[in-house]
This record gives structure tokens, sequence and C-alpha cells, in this order.
């Protein structure tokens, strides 16, 4: 089952907002994110034709899921993999575990992933005796620390390197030290013997193409390069929605994604793989499976509106660019996938009830579907979402009576007239002190005029003329 | 383009006119010992009858290659192509060049020609796509600089989990 905290948002927005400290990390790492993409974006000129492209290919695909399903499993298992369809996330994990259990191990290694984290496959593996050795340098920093990704793509965003050096020195027994290089040699060491050793490693997967059944993992560190070469066993968990046509459609989204994400015209590695150890591919691990997880994803797909979230690829840039996400970071929003595409598809994927605050987290402004390299209308989707919420009925009883009440008065100029005099008389009377629950503690109540617009209007007419 | 494009991702690249000085280009990175291992993959075959003087290059053995490859110094590879939009090199995978041979070693260096060098991404996952056809292929590795992070504060650490360096020597000709 999936457990979130989306249902605390505003409570932890609360806390984060008054964070100072918080505050200062994440515009810092948002911001270089963002210098950076806008460096490497500059230099493509059809930006906006490929992000139409990209939008339209991935369209293609959610329309299709079943079909492009079926093509890149037989692809797949014709390159020799094993794949695997769970329905709901807990199919998934039990698949997981029997696979490891088959190779009586008590620990795997695994690269990043946030299918693996939607999953909550560590807490489940753990429960029953198989660690998880995190090998990202973010994840690594987060699952020392006992918490959970803030970022997408920059995991331990929310740390700064005096938090990391502390917990370096606390977890790992070595002497304080604050160097970036330091710490990162540091998890190195650490992390090579882990892989040397590993029997089983687990991956996600950024793309996979349905006619060459290649899997593709795109990363930085060459972590994920070591979890899916070394071991004999390889097992890369994807959700459905992940699939693209062809090999041919990958340079596309090569460009949008590492430029999206953090700015890099390529990442450090791409690793395209195409099945495991045979005549073919005289490398890598003696068994690869695919788990293709659903996970509500087909119906969703089915929703004429809301299958566009399912064009995500992931890249975080509408976190990077949300004056909200920059002002109470990731772990505020309760879900694994925070930020604007969090607050789109965590009510629609793991429940409206729950994660009802989310589509509030935001201003509307529009940045995020601006930044999206595959023009998800993301700011849209908030807005319908809150459409939703109401239409089912889960805003509270005075939120419904002050909406009714504000529509009437605004039906009707004379109505509109006398609530405007009678908010001037009440503000005179009460001053700052009257109070709207729900809005005034956070915010100060506009100063209501003595005239109206509509007055003033009327009065300029009679003394100046019409034109 | 290609040249400035791998220096922006970290990586370096010399451009030579005889396969004869790449000695020179190795010699001239790494201070060496004899137990430092320098390991080749196919690619000293095609460079024929060049001599790499005083470097003991040893061509990876099937059976222990992981462990040798852990202690080696330098892993030397060809490749299938290199794309100029973006500094990569991109490998395939072979007996003789096994992806841990670009991954374990401290430094990889790709040894290519400069007929290999495509304009983009595109151009060469087709040629790749269209010299294998209806064949599996083996699989592919785009390189783009050494392995690097920015997951402490956002500062760029080079030599996380693979490679701490990586260069390309294009022998022009």
């Amino acid at each position: 089952m999936i457990e979130f905290s989306a249902s605390q948002f505003k409570s932890n927005a609360r806390t984060a907002v008054n964070d100072a400290g918080l505050r200062a990390k994440i515009k810092k790492a948002t911001g270089t994110s963002l210098t950076k993409r806008q460096e490497t974006v500059k230099e493509i000129p059809d930006w906006e034709e490929l992000r139409e492209k990209g939008h339209l290919l991935r369209k293609k695909v959610v329309d299709d899921l079943d079909r492009y399903q079926a093509a890149f499993t037989e692809s797949a298992q014709s390159n020799g993999m094993v794949v695997h369809y769970a329905e709901t996330h807990s199919d998934a994990t039990k698949i997981i575990y029997d696979i490891i259990r088959r190779q009586s191990v008590r620990s795997v290694v695994k690269s990043k992933s946030m299918i693996t984290e939607e999953l909550h496959l560590n807490e489940m593996l753990e429960e029953n005796g198989i660690r998880v050795i995190e090998t990202d340098l973010g994840e690594y920093i987060v699952q020392l620390a006992g918490e959970t990704p803030s970022h997408i793509t920059a995991p331990a965003l929310h740390k700064s390197k005096e938090d990391i050096a502390r917990l370096f020195q606390e977890k790992l027994h070595i002497p304080y030290t604050d160097d970036p290089e330091e710490l990162t040699k540091v998890a190195r060491e650490r992390l090579r013997k882990e892989f040397l050793n590993a029997k089983v490693g687990i991956s996600g997967v950024n793309f996979a193409c349905a006619d060459t059944g290649t899997i593709t993992i795109i990363e930085n560190e060459a972590n994920a390069r070591l979890c899916t070469v070394l071991p004999d066993v390889h097992i890369a968990v994807m959700s459905v929605e992940k699939i693209l046509p062809s090999i041919n459609d990958l340079p596309l989204f090569l460009k949008l994604l590492p430029r999206s994400a953090t700015g890099q015209r390529m990442t450090s590695y791409v690793s395209m793989i195409n099945g495991p150890r045979s005549q073919y591919n005289p490398d890598g691990p003696r068994q690869l499976h695919i788990v293709i997880l659903d996970g509500g994803r087909k119906q969703l797909a089915k929703h004429p509106a809301w299958k566009e979230s399912l064009y995500c690829i992931r890249c975080g840039a509408c976190m990077n660019i949300c004056p909200v996400y920059q002002s109470v970071g990731g772990h505020a929003y309760g879900s694994v996938y925070p930020g604007p595409i969090g607050s789109v598809i965590t009510p629609t994927l793991f429940g409206m009830q729950e994660a009802q605050d989310l589509p509030y987290a935001s201003s509307l402004c529009g940045a995020c579907t601006d930044i999206c390299p595959v023009k998800i209308d993301l700011h849209h989707h908030l807005l319908w979402e809150r459409h939703d919420i109401v239409d089912r009925g889960y805003k509270s009883f005075t939120e419904k009576i002050a909406m009714t009440l504000w529509r009437w008065v605004m039906l009707s100029p004379s109505r509109l007239e006398f609530a405007g005099r009678a908010g001037w008389l009440l503000q005179k009377i009460f001053g700052k002190k009257l109070p709207a629950p729900g809005w005034t503690p956070q915010r100060r109540f506009p100063k209501i005029a003595r005239k109206s617009f509509r007055k003033l209007i009327q009065h300029d007419k009679d003394e100046y003329g019409s034109s | 383009m290609f040249t400035s494009r791998l220096e922006d991702a970290g990586g370096w690249c010399r451009i030579i006119s005889s396969p004869g000085s790449i000695n020179d280009i190795i010699r001239g990175k790494y201070s060496y010992e004899k137990k430092d291992m320098i390991y080749a993959g196919s690619v000293e075959k095609q460079l024929g009858d060049v001599e790499l003087d005083g470097i003991d290059i040893t061509t990876i053995h099937q059976n222990d290659r992981r462990k040798s490859l852990v202690n080696a110094k330098l892993g030397i590879t060809g490749c299938a192509g290199l794309i100029a939009e973006t500094g990569t090199a991109g490998l395939i995978t072979s007996v003789s060049e096994p992806r841990e041979l670009s991954l374990l070693p401290e430094a990889h260096i790709v040894i290519a020609y400069s007929g290999q060098l495509f304009a983009t991404l595109d151009e060469f996952l087709a040629k790749v796509t269209a010299e294998y056809g209806d064949a599996q292929l083996p699989s592919i590795t785009l390189v783009t600089g050494p392995s690097r992070t920015a997951d402490i504060e956002k500062k760029l650490v080079v030599g996380v989990h693979g490679p701490v360096e990586f260069g390309v020597v294009v022998i022009d000709g």
C-alpha cells in the first residue's frame, strides 16, 4: 500500500517556510540548475519545436499503452530479458523480492530510481531481511540520514555540506570534513567494495524502446553502470509509461532531459542496455529482469485531460522554477513526487481526498508549464484538480458557504456596492483585527477603499464628461 | 566543436597525426610504475605496429578481468563513433572491450580516428542501427566526460564511482 502524508501539506509547509536555512539551501541549488539549464537550452534554436515533438511522442505512447507494452515486452524477451508485469504496487514488490530470494543474498546494490521510491521498495526488502545499499551519492546521504529524497534528481538538495559532514562523522565514524571532494571520496571507497561483492543490482529505467527492447539509464556518477554491469542479476524497474516507440526517438529525449534537469548537454553516462550476457553481449549480468508497473497508470491514461501527466520524463525542472517549491522544499509535499508535477500526479495516482491540498500548492503563475520539456500544461492541471476537489465536496462547510455568498455578491452590482461599503465600515470599526479564518493568519487583509472603482469612474464621468 | 564540448564536460581531447604520439600522451599524462597495470582493448591491434614504449600495456584476460581492472590506472578502448554536438564517445561492448574496461580503472582513454566523427547523436545511432540491421544490438554506452556528481551543495566533484579522468585521442588521417 502507498503511504504518504500529503494530507499534512499545510502544516509541513508552515514549518518549512519558517526554516530560513532550508530556504537558502533550496534557493541556491535550484538557482544553479536553472542558470545552467538556461545556457544549454539557448544553444538549441528549435527548442520549442523539440518540446512539441516530445509532447506528441509521449502522447502517442500514453494513448496506446497496451500496444506499446506488448511491443516492448516482445522485443525485450527476444533480447533475452525476463519481463514481469505488475498491476499493483504490492505485486511489483513481491516480484522483486522473489527474484532476490532465489539468489539467496542478504544485500543488494541499487541506483537511483523514483519508481522504487514509489514502491517503498527499500522498506519492504528490509522488513524481509535484505539490506538495500543506495549507491547514488545523494541517495546514499539520504539513506544514511534515514530520510527520503527531497528532489527527484537531487535527492540531498535540502542538506548543507556541514549537515553531510556531521552525518558521515556520526554514521561512518570518520573525522569531520565538510569538503565535498573528501566526502565524495569516502563514499566512493565504501561503495566500491559493495559493488564488487554484489550479486544483485537494482535500477530504474529512463526510457524503454519498444522496437529494439533497449532500456536506457541516464546518470553522471557511474553507479548505475556498476549496478547494471557487475552483479549476476540485474532487476530494472519501470512504470509502464516509460516506453518510447523507437530507439530512433532517444536522441530527441536525450536532448530534452539532461538540459532540463541539470543544464548538461549530455550526462556523463547513458547506458543503452540491450540484454543480459549472451553471444551478443560478452559482459553484464547473467539474468536481466524487467519489472513493468501499472500502479494506476492505465486507468489514468483513459482520462482525457489528466493522462497528460504521464508524459513526464522526470527532469525536475518544474520543481526548480516553482516559487512554492523554492520556499518549502520537497519534503513538505509529503509525496514521493514533489513540486508541480508531484502536485498534479499525487492526487490522481494516489487519492484525491488525501492529497487535496497539493493542487493548491501553486500560485498558478505557469512557470512550470513554460519550462516543461514535454509541454505538460501543469498549472491548468492544478486548476482542473481544484475543480474536481470542489465537485467531490471535499471542501469545508464554511468554505462552501463563503464561496456561495461570494458568488451571490459578485453577480449583482448593487450587492457588490453594498458589500464594499459594509466591508469598509467593518474595517473602520474593527481595524486589522477583522478575522478571516484560514486567510488572515498568513496574509494581511487588503484595505477596502471608501469609494468603489465603479463609483470613482462615475464621479469622473460626471465631472469631466464621458470622453 | 567536439574538443570544446568534451572539455566543457570535464574531459580532454588531443588530435594527433600519427599513432606514434599516443606514447607521449600517455607518458605525459600518467606517472606510473610497473605495478600500475594499464589495460587496452582491441584498439591495441588497430594501432598495428605502434610500440608503446616503456608502457606496460596488458590486454585484459577474461577470467580475472574484474579483479585486475579494479586496480588498474588506465583503461584504453576504441569506440564506435564520436559525437561532436555533445563531446560524447559511443562505445559498443565486445569480448575484447567489455564495459568494465571503461568503468573500473582510474582513468579511461578512447582512441578514435577522425573518420569516426559524427555531428549528432541521431547520425551516430542511425549508423549503428543500420550496421546491425535485424541482428541483436549489443549494449551501447555513451560517455561524456569523467564520472561526476553535484549532490553536495551543487558543487561539482569529479570521480565518484567511475573514472576520475576521461580523454579522447583522435588520430587524424
